[in-house]
């Protein structure tokens, strides 16, 4: 009887510990091979791009494997996408671990959507798909161009010179509006921040948003409806975050609406493709006695009600995946938004290297 | 206005103040004061004052002249002539006089270290008035050595031993035994300057921080010294020499700043209890480098000096956010800065050793900035004139110096390639990027080697290196010989542009394979001995161990003077700078922690990432730093751990 009395309050005490440490609610994403090999996983599982150390990057899918690109052990790749699914763009580091560069040029190729034949696109980096997936874009931190490719017809592409000569390491966020129209950030030789608007047709410039502060960020993020302007600070001390919004005009104007103000320190990361309606961004949030903390916050844009999504105490990206939400802790990858709704059928030992 | 108070402070303090300290004390000789003092109006200038207190001053020592005395046997006292003494106490500082009033005593010590009156020396010949045993007075002067021996011993004896403590032989002994405590609440740093005040020694004190700031003039003087007084002069140099060698840069600093502090503790406590690095670098408490080369490039001055070393101080102070915007070696690193508030916080706890200034972005590969500045931590290594033009030279050669092993000469990343005239094939030699004389590996070397073989050129052709901006065609150093021109306007991927002119004349025969690749850590479990990391650990006899967790990397920190380094994803670490969009993308990035502050249950460590600027340390918090190491752990070919403390062996 003692026995079992202590084997019960044993089990209590294991019990009450365990639930102690605060778990999240969020799921893992699920995966059937180590989630740190997969580059791109489709919403219903059914295309799957991942890479083997060796350096090449296949495509599992219908129960096949298909090499998409060869590279020399060490090559990293990572794969863009849009909510569009017509296309992706596949980014290939040569030398990953044997040369750290942030502004490094890469090799950019672009491919269909669950397609394994790649076209080379150009070299650079940061590279994003625009206008229905059929435009590309990338940016040389060496010449401090982006580069705008038409993926249908080679003979169109545009280039913008950017002004930034302060920040060595500035990585440029930028738009299509349409075919002749874009909008960009860039830093001034003083260091404010600026949301640029340049029209290609007429060669016209024009500065839609400047920072108040040098050392606060604008960021930019563009989805069907709207247009989304954050603007953030970098300073530990600085109490200021702010979103602006427009709706989508092909000459876009310098009246944002605020969408969002606040005190508190925020990281941003704003991302708006994954809905129309909603807008995400990395809020700072003050844990239990004062203790740092961010979450992935949501605001509806129809009655901007603000809603916390995530519960890790301490996350600070936010990657919309195909119809997936994900944001990463501690090298997890967790489900914020989106299914995991992957059927174990379309893994076979694809884990083995 | 402002100007005229202080003067007027100044005059009435002499006027009202002195009286008090002369009625006080006996220090005026009766038969001189029924001398009628001139009046002197309040209203004339200090400068008609000074002149008539001079020329009053030069009249007596010449009427007493006329009778000099070399002893005082049948001497009952002897004091100094009234005049004479007016006029030293008006050319010495209130704050000197401050401390007569404390101890009648502390006016001959004053005398005797030349702290008060203008010059005055050992030999000076001071007018005295002496009172004999027959009560009779006789006028006349003597040497102030003199005059002391007879004041120490009779009134203040333990002056006497006071004087052969600080002597030359006794000095090491004496100033060690003192105490020079600061105190670190502003009750106990007051209570500290008071005990000091009310010393005996300060006299003897305040000495030191005079001498040593009058060096040069006391130097100079030798040029036109009479034979008797260049002894004089060789004996004061010499005591000078003594105090800079015996004496550390903070005891100097705290002696001068109570010795300029006398009249007010709170002047002297505000530096000591100044909570910013920036104070106290000045104040001697922290090493200069942690402002030194900040302040340069704020004020874009090459050199700076102590004055300019407070004014930045100030500057920084009042207006935290000038550190965002300037301090960097040009525009090399990550931008903006942290503020001076943020930077000054690490600072305090950073443990790095940084007397140098290195520029980021100039270094193609990031792990070469960040192994440099580990090298350099642990070699003390100075790199003098820290230029744009020269920084990554310098950099490039301290890390490829540190890392070449012939036995791995073919792996070596860095090549200068040729046809070989013989075989017609290509033929390439390892190089280290930059000038060196003697460095068989130097750029300039390989170069002059390889020249010799394939154009025709002198046998003792010498190659230079230098930045496009200060090549001159026109020039007559550069119309003839050997240069290699680098372009840091001109630059793609890894290169920037380079060319070879020699007698003005591009070569094109001579190429360069130069991609710098280099696994940090090891990449492969055979490669283990093939990585930067581990080639440094050998040549400098360091070691590293693991660190996984917080606790370990506090009891790192706390005890010794390693430091950490890693590598992470830089979205993670700086996740407000770099937005990651897809699954699994990393930016590896190394970076070197070297300080822990906890703030409210936070924990913030001092780290500064290879594309930081070297002097502006910031504030991230640990699970930042773990979160990029876990990343980078995911993506990493062999899924290393790649945090790691590095020490001295010994």
């Amino acid at each position: 009887m003692e026995l079992k009395i202590k084997i019960n309050l044993f089990l209590l005490f294991i019990f009450f510990v365990n639930n102690s440490f605060s778990k999240s609610s969020l799921k893992v994403l699920a995966t059937n091979q180590d989630p740190n090999k997969i580059r791109f996983l489709s919403n219903e599982g059914k295309y799957i791009y991942y890479q083997k150390r060796s350096g090449d990057l296949l495509l599992a899918s219908n129960f096949k494997i298909y090499e998409v690109l060869k590279g020399e052990r060490n090559t990293q790749y990572i794969i863009y996408s849009s909510s569009i699914r017509k296309r992706l763009i596949i980014e290939k580091n040569n030398s990953f671990q044997l040369i750290s560069n942030i502004g490094k040029n890469k090799e950019i190729f672009i491919i269909n959507f669950g397609g394994k034949t790649p076209f080379f696109v150009g070299k650079g980096s940061s590279p994003q798909l625009h206008l229905e997936d059929n435009w590309v874009s990338y940016f040389n931190s060496y010449e401090n161009i982006i580069s705008f490719k038409n993926v249908n017809d080679s003979k169109l592409k545009f280039k913008v010179k950017i002004s930034n000569k302060i920040n060595p390491f500035f990585i440029p966020q930028k738009e299509m509006l349409n075919k002749s129209s874009i909008i960009y950030t860039d830093l001034n030789k003083k260091g404010y921040s600026g949301l640029i608007h340049h029209n290609f047709k007429k060669s016209k410039s024009k500065v839609l948003l400047k920072s108040k502060e040098q050392n606060e960020k604008i960021e930019l993020c563009k989805n069907e409806k709207y247009l989304f302007v954050g603007i953030f600070a970098m300073d530990l001390k600085s109490n200021k975050s702010q979103i602006l919004y427009q709706k989508i005009n092909s000459e876009p104007n310098n009246h944002f609406e605020t969408l969002y103000q606040s005190k508190t320190n925020d990281i941003g990361n704003i991302e708006c493709r994954y809905k129309n309606d909603f807008i995400y961004f990395v809020k700072n949030i003050k844990l239990n006695k004062n203790k740092e903390g961010f979450e992935i916050a949501k605001i509806n844009i129809k009655n901007k009600k603000l809603s916390i999504v995530s519960d890790l105490d301490f996350t600070t990206q936010i990657i919309a995946m195909d119809g997936k939400l994900l944001t990463t802790k501690d090298g997890e990858f967790y489900l914020l938004e989106g299914v995991n709704n992957l059927s174990s059928k379309e893994f076979l030992n694809q884990g083995k290297k | 206005m402002r100007m005229l108070l202080p003067f007027w402070q100044n005059l009435w303090t002499r006027y009202i103040f002195l009286p008090l300290i002369l009625g006080h004390v006996n220090l005026i000789a009766p038969a001189f004061s029924q001398t009628k003092s001139q009046t002197l109006g309040i209203l004339e200038t200090f400068k008609a004052l000074s002149k008539i207190n001079k020329d009053q001053e030069q009249k007596i020592l010449e009427l007493s002249k006329k009778n000099k005395v070399d002893n005082f046997e049948d001497a009952l006292d002897v004091k100094i002539n009234s005049i004479f003494l007016r006029s030293l106490l008006f050319f010495s500082k209130n704050k000197t006089l401050d401390l007569i009033s404390k101890n009648t005593c502390n006016f001959y010590a004053l005398m005797e270290n030349g702290l008060i009156g203008n010059a005055l020396e050992q030999n000076s010949i001071i007018p005295i008035v002496i009172k004999k045993n027959d009560n009779s007075f006789e006028k006349g002067s003597t040497s102030l050595k003199l005059f002391l021996d007879f004041i120490y011993n009779n009134k203040c004896p333990q002056y006497k031993e006071y004087s052969l403590l600080f002597s030359k032989e006794y000095f090491s002994r004496t100033f060690e035994k003192l105490d020079f405590e600061v105190g670190k609440t502003n009750s106990k740093c007051k209570k500290n300057h008071n005990k000091w005040i009310e010393s005996p020694l300060i006299t003897y004190l305040c000495k030191i921080p005079k001498l040593i700031k009058e060096k040069k003039k006391i130097v100079k003087q030798l040029n036109f010294a009479s034979k008797e007084s260049e002894q004089l002069i060789y004996e004061k140099i010499k005591e000078i020499n003594l105090y800079k060698k015996e004496i550390k840069e903070n005891k100097k600093y705290y002696l001068k700043n109570l010795c300029d502090n006398i009249h007010s503790s709170e002047n002297f406590c505000s530096l000591y209890l100044a909570q910013d690095a920036w104070t106290k670098v000045v104040n001697k408490e922290l090493p200069d480098y942690k402002l030194t080369y900040k302040c340069k490039q704020t004020l874009r001055s090459k050199e700076v000096n102590q004055k300019q070393k407070r004014k930045c101080a100030s500057l920084f102070n009042k207006n935290p956010k000038i550190c965002s915007l300037t301090g960097q070696l040009g525009r090399t690193s990550l931008f903006p800065s942290p503020s001076c508030n943020e930077s000054s916080n690490s600072l305090i706890k950073s443990k790095l050793y940084s007397n140098y200034h290195d520029c980021p972005s100039r270094i193609y590969n990031h792990s070469i900035t960040n192994l440099f500045r580990i090298i350099m931590h642990f070699t003390k290594g100075k790199i003098n004139n820290s230029s744009l033009e020269n920084c990554s030279f310098q950099s490039n050669k301290v890390f490829f110096t540190s890392i070449y092993r012939e036995e791995y000469d073919d792996y070596w990343p860095l090549k200068m390639c040729y046809e070989s005239k013989l075989s017609k094939k290509e033929v390439c030699l390892s190089y280290i990027p930059g000038y060196d004389k003697s460095l068989p590996l130097a750029e300039n070397r390989v170069l002059e080697g390889i020249l010799k073989k394939v154009e025709p050129v002198l046998s003792d052709i010498k190659c230079l290196i230098s930045n496009k901006n200060k090549f001159n065609p026109a020039r007559i150093n550069y119309k003839s010989g050997c240069h290699v021109i680098y372009d840091y306007k001109k630059c793609k991927q890894n290169t920037c542009s380079k060319k070879i002119i020699v007698n003005k004349k591009v070569i094109k025969s001579i190429t360069y394979k130069n991609e710098p690749k280099l696994n940090y850590h090891p990449s492969n479990v055979s490669d283990n001995s093939f990585s930067s990391v581990n080639l440094t650990l050998e040549r400098f006899n360091l070691r590293q161990k693991e660190i996984t967790n917080l606790n370990q990397l506090k009891e790192f920190l706390k005890l010794g003077r390693g430091i950490i380094h890693g590598v992470g994803c830089i979205g993670e670490i700086y996740p407000s700078r770099f937005k990651i969009s897809s699954m699994n993308q990393c930016r590896p990035i190394p970076f070197i922690i070297d300080g822990i502050i906890e703030k409210k249950f936070n924990y913030f460590l001092s780290v500064r990432t290879a594309i930081d600027d070297l002097h502006s340390p910031r504030l991230v918090n640990w699970s930042f730093i773990y979160n990029a190491l876990k990343s980078y752990e995911g993506v990493h070919s062999i899924n290393s751990w790649t945090l790691y403390g590095i020490e001295n062996k010994n």
